[in-house]
């Protein structure tokens, strides 16, 4: 059954609950809604520290020095507008399953955007697939959220991936380091695991929603098969038993572990979601528990 | 019911042949499933490397045998397999029931064909088990009554049906049918005859000595019969309403004093008396007058086997003569053509514009024409200005006139030069048939319609022409064409249906005679060395035409047998043997074909390749999936699926 990417009221309603977050402390403009490690602007007190010319004197605490005639500065945690990009896979892989992984994926974009779109955040949705594609920018409130929905809806699943240019378009792109959600089934040729981690170690905060078809991890068939790779259309012949389909989900559990380890290392988060699994548990459940992108 | 019938060779040829068959569809359905994944990156090392012709091992080896196993049943099913059948070999064979018109005969007052139907039902019940008869009624033509059949209901039904015809039987021709019948069956039987043994054949047909399986079973009776074997009335020359009957009567038992009536219109108009000998005919010719038309019926007043031939009955027209109408201002030169001629009836009237009288059928316009258009044929010569027939003068002394050889009415003249006098040369209308012409110029003209016209644009009594013998011919012929319905046939006759020779109908050009029955249509008619032959395979009037002549010939008599049929002593069966009393072996085709369905439909439901499903939810084995079926239609799964 076709998932529709338009997620009801009473949806939204639950949802408002939610908030994203981000464990890094990034340098950014004023005006953010989360406090960073940083000094500065902000409401949070963080510190005193001496008094030194060219100070703001309405930082002085009055009192302290009233009553040990020193003048303090009162210094507060400062609150910067971090950047929230969410990259959304639309190669043709994500058209694999029923529903589609990029259906699943649509549904989950815009559950996420809604939470940051009421929280007054600016989203940046970027779909990729061989590149980056024209990115839509959400916030201001949720009246702006219909056209994240349409946004959304009108992705496709066409073309192969591919994930180093992806990350290199990325990283000229977007220069101001923040939190960034990537979507995908991360099914690529070659060492996508290091691509995927130069973005961290750029300075992102990388957080990983893996989404799985029911048949990207367990393969239902069985003899010999002809298969044909959804985004290159390369096929090809081979028996396919009870024996091999242990050993490919044994791979495949490799290779998604790798992906988990790649991010808790490097200060991010991961999650693998099975797109049979109700969007509202992922919401509520997975991404909750982690402390990640939605709690 | 009838399959197959395989042997065991062809059975096992048959089976070899499917199961190569299914096993190589076996594999090609599973040799290989074409599915779309995310990406190939996991599917590089698999098993394919080990295996690497994995389409030549059988992957579902209980769907394989499911599906050879019924198929195999089917076959079995079409085949007609049967246990222990070689000591139970069934035979074919033909039952010619004898239906001619002589089996309509009665013997102190029991119908014959009621013993040929009892006879051949014994004879049926004579037969072991499973033995299959085809049954043939025949007369003059043998017709099945369905194909060889083993249950013993229904061909007791189709015997008791059977009536007898009108037609003699012609038992070269059934007995060659049954043996062509049994030509093409393996298990050639018996061809049984039942019947009277009187045959249509002058000489007894060579194929009685031909069949070693000929068994005859005889319909004994003391034969006594007199029959009509012919009518003939002919028209007597030079005596209008005079009609001879010539009333031919045969004899098949002891010699009798037959009386012969003749009535016409329930009238009796002739009697007399004959002495018919043992196996002869008689003909005695019989007089009678009438001008009517009406029905002659010829009877026989004896009470013999058959009674339907004691009686014969035929349609005479009106014969009281033609009346004609002659418009002339000079009838004596007419007066002697119409007295040589007593079928004419002839009136004269001289007035211009002539009336046509009431009665009149057929109107001669010399010269003058009618005040108005008439319903009657006529024919007019030399017709004057402003009648349907414009012409121009023209003297015709000593010219070649040529006849028309189409035409019915130029039959019997010949081109010549005639003295014709003054004469008209006719303008033809489009429908015209040129009857004469003078050097391309019209001089007569017919014109084919209602009522038919002839004209001349000569009048041969005027002129020379009256010394020649042709006028006469013209003049008959031209009355003839136009007044052809009315005029009366040469000859009527009463006959027997079945074939039926015409003597003395032979034309100079070999043309055939043409046969009409009574719905008008054309009946085929062949050539023999005796003469043109048709067959009638029903009573009825037909009508034979050849030019100008006609014969009408009612086929209302039963056609009477010509000879007596001795079978050899071996061949007769007179004595029927009882049943066997043993069983026929079992039919085991209604469960071998529902073996082979269930095996299909199991196959199907378990092992079905349509859909997508899911690998590890198939089962191993037929007696999981059952149990698996079993559990999704009454267990859990269907209990949430129902809301349960």
């Amino acid at each position: 059954m076709a998932v529709s990417p338009i997620i009801d009221k009473k949806f939204l309603e639950r949802l408002e609950r939610l908030t994203l977050r981000w464990r890094k402390s990034f340098a950014g403009p004023i005006g953010g809604h989360q406090v960073a490690r940083f000094q500065g602007a902000g409401q949070e007190f963080l510190d005193h520290r001496q008094f030194s010319q060219g100070d703001d004197l309405r930082s002085v605490n009055w009192r302290a020095y009233m009553r040990l005639e020193k003048l303090l500065l009162k210094v507060f945690h400062m609150e910067p507008h971090i950047p929230i990009r969410m990259m959304v896979d639309v190669s043709g892989s994500m058209g694999v399953g029923s529903p589609s992984k990029l259906e699943y994926a649509k549904q989950l974009a815009s559950a996420l955007a809604y939470v940051g779109v009421v929280r007054l955040e600016t989203i940046q949705i970027v779909p990729f697939a061989s590149t980056l594609h024209e990115e839509f920018v959400a916030g201001g409130g949720r009246h702006r959220f219909a056209p994240v929905v349409d946004f959304l809806t009108a992705m496709k699943a066409s073309g192969p991936s591919n994930a180093s240019q992806v990350v290199r378009h990325f990283a000229n792109r977007y220069l101001q380091r923040g939190l960034l959600i990537v979507i995908s089934d991360f099914f690529d040729e070659g060492d996508v695991l290091a691509e995927w981690q130069r973005l961290a170690l750029l300075g992102h905060e990388l957080n990983l929603i893996h989404l799985s078809a029911a048949e990207d991890r367990n393969p239902p068939w069985q003899g010999l098969l002809e298969i044909e790779d959804a985004e290159t259309g390369e096929t090809r012949q081979m028996h396919f038993d009870d024996e091999a389909r242990a050993k490919y989900t044994a791979e495949f559990d490799a290779f998604y572990k790798n992906f988990e380890r790649m991010a808790l290392r490097n200060e991010g988060r991961y999650v693998f979601v099975d797109t049979t699994t109700p969007l509202e548990d992922v919401l509520f459940g997975a991404l909750g528990h982690m402390q990640g992108a939605a709690s | 019911m009838e399959f197959l019938n395989l042997t065991l060779f062809q059975l096992l040829g048959a089976a070899g042949a499917v199961a190569a068959v299914v096993v190589a569809l076996y594999f090609l359905d599973r040799k290989r499933r074409r599915v779309k994944v995310s990406s190939l990156r996991f599917w590089t090392e698999t098993r394919s490397e080990r295996h690497p012709l994995p389409q030549r091992r059988i992957q579902q080896p209980w769907s394989l045998l499911l599906v050879l196993l019924g198929l195999l049943a089917l076959l079995a099913a079409l085949a007609d397999l049967r246990w222990n059948a070689n000591s139970f070999r069934s035979l074919d064979h033909v039952l010619v029931l004898d239906t001619s018109s002589w089996m309509q005969a009665r013997e102190n007052g029991a119908p014959l064909m009621d013993r040929a139907k009892q006879s051949a039902i014994r004879y049926l019940h004579s037969l072991p088990p499973g033995d299959r008869v085809l049954l043939v009624l025949s007369d003059a033509n043998p017709v099945p009554s369905g194909t060889f059949e083993e249950d013993l209901a229904v061909l007791e039904a189709a015997i008791t049906g059977a009536t007898p015809g009108n037609t003699a039987l012609q038992l070269g021709e059934a007995l060659s049918f049954a043996r062509q019948m049994l030509a093409e069956r393996d298990n050639a039987g018996d061809i049984v005859f039942v019947g009277s043994r009187w045959i249509a054949e002058e000489q007894i047909p060579g194929v009685t000595r031909e069949l070693t399986n000929l068994r005859v079973i005889p319909i004994d009776a003391q034969w006594r019969n007199v029959y009509i074997d012919k009518v003939t009335l002919q028209p007597r020359e030079r005596d209008t309403g005079g009609w001879t009957a010539y009333v031919s009567v045969g004899n098949r038992g002891p010699a009798a004093t037959v009386p012969v009536q003749l009535s016409f219109g329930s009238a009796p108009v002739a009697a007399t008396t004959l002495q018919v000998p043992s196996d002869a005919v008689v003909t005695t010719p019989l007089e009678f007058r009438t001008g009517a038309a009406g029905w002659v019926d010829v009877k026989l007043d004896v009470a013999d086997m058959v009674r339907r031939d004691n009686n014969a009955r035929v349609e005479v027209p009106r014969t009281g003569g033609v009346h004609v109408q002659v418009c002339t201002k000079d009838p004596k030169r007419f007066t002697t053509l119409f007295q040589a001629s007593p079928g004419w009836i002839p009136t004269y009237r001289a007035e211009s514009p002539c009336s046509v009288g009431a009665d009149t059928e057929l109107l001669v316009l010399d010269g003058v024409t009618t005040p108005t258009t008439t319903n009657v044929p006529t024919l007019w010569i030399q017709p004057p200005d402003g009648t349907a027939f414009p012409g121009r003068s023209a003297n015709v002394s000593d010219a070649r006139v040529s006849w028309n050889p189409a035409s019915p009415i130029s039959e019997g003249l010949q081109a010549g030069e005639l003295a014709l006098g003054n004469a008209s040369f006719l303008t033809p209308a489009s429908n015209d048939q040129v009857i004469a012409e003078v050097n391309g110029n019209a001089l007569a003209l017919a014109r084919p319609g209602l009522p038919p016209q002839v004209a001349w644009g000569f009048n041969p009594l005027a002129s020379e022409m009256r010394f020649e013998v042709s006028t006469p011919l013209l003049f008959a012929n031209t009355f003839r064409w136009l007044v052809s319905s009315t005029s009366a046939p040469e000859e009527l006759s009463v006959g027997s249906a079945g074939s039926v020779l015409i003597s003395g109908m032979d034309d100079d050009k070999g043309d055939a005679p043409v046969v009409l029955d009574d719905s008008g249509a054309t009946v085929p008619v062949s050539r023999t060395a005796d003469g043109w032959q048709f067959f009638a395979g029903q009573g009825g009037v037909y009508h034979l035409r050849q030019g100008h002549r006609e014969r009408v010939i009612s086929l209302t008599l039963p056609q009477a047998p010509k000879s007596f049929w001795e079978p050899t002593q071996e061949q007769m069966l007179t004595q029927i043997a009882a049943a066997s009393g043993a069983e026929p072996p079992m039919h085991w085709w209604p469960w071998l074909a529902a073996l082979g369905l269930i095996c299909l439909i199991a196959d199907a439901l378990l092992f079905d390749r349509r859909g997508q499903g899911d690998a590890d939810a198939k089962p191993a084995s037929p007696f999981a999936g059952i149990t698996q079926t079993v559990h999704q239609l009454f267990g859990r799964e269907a209990k949430k699926r129902h809301g349960i």
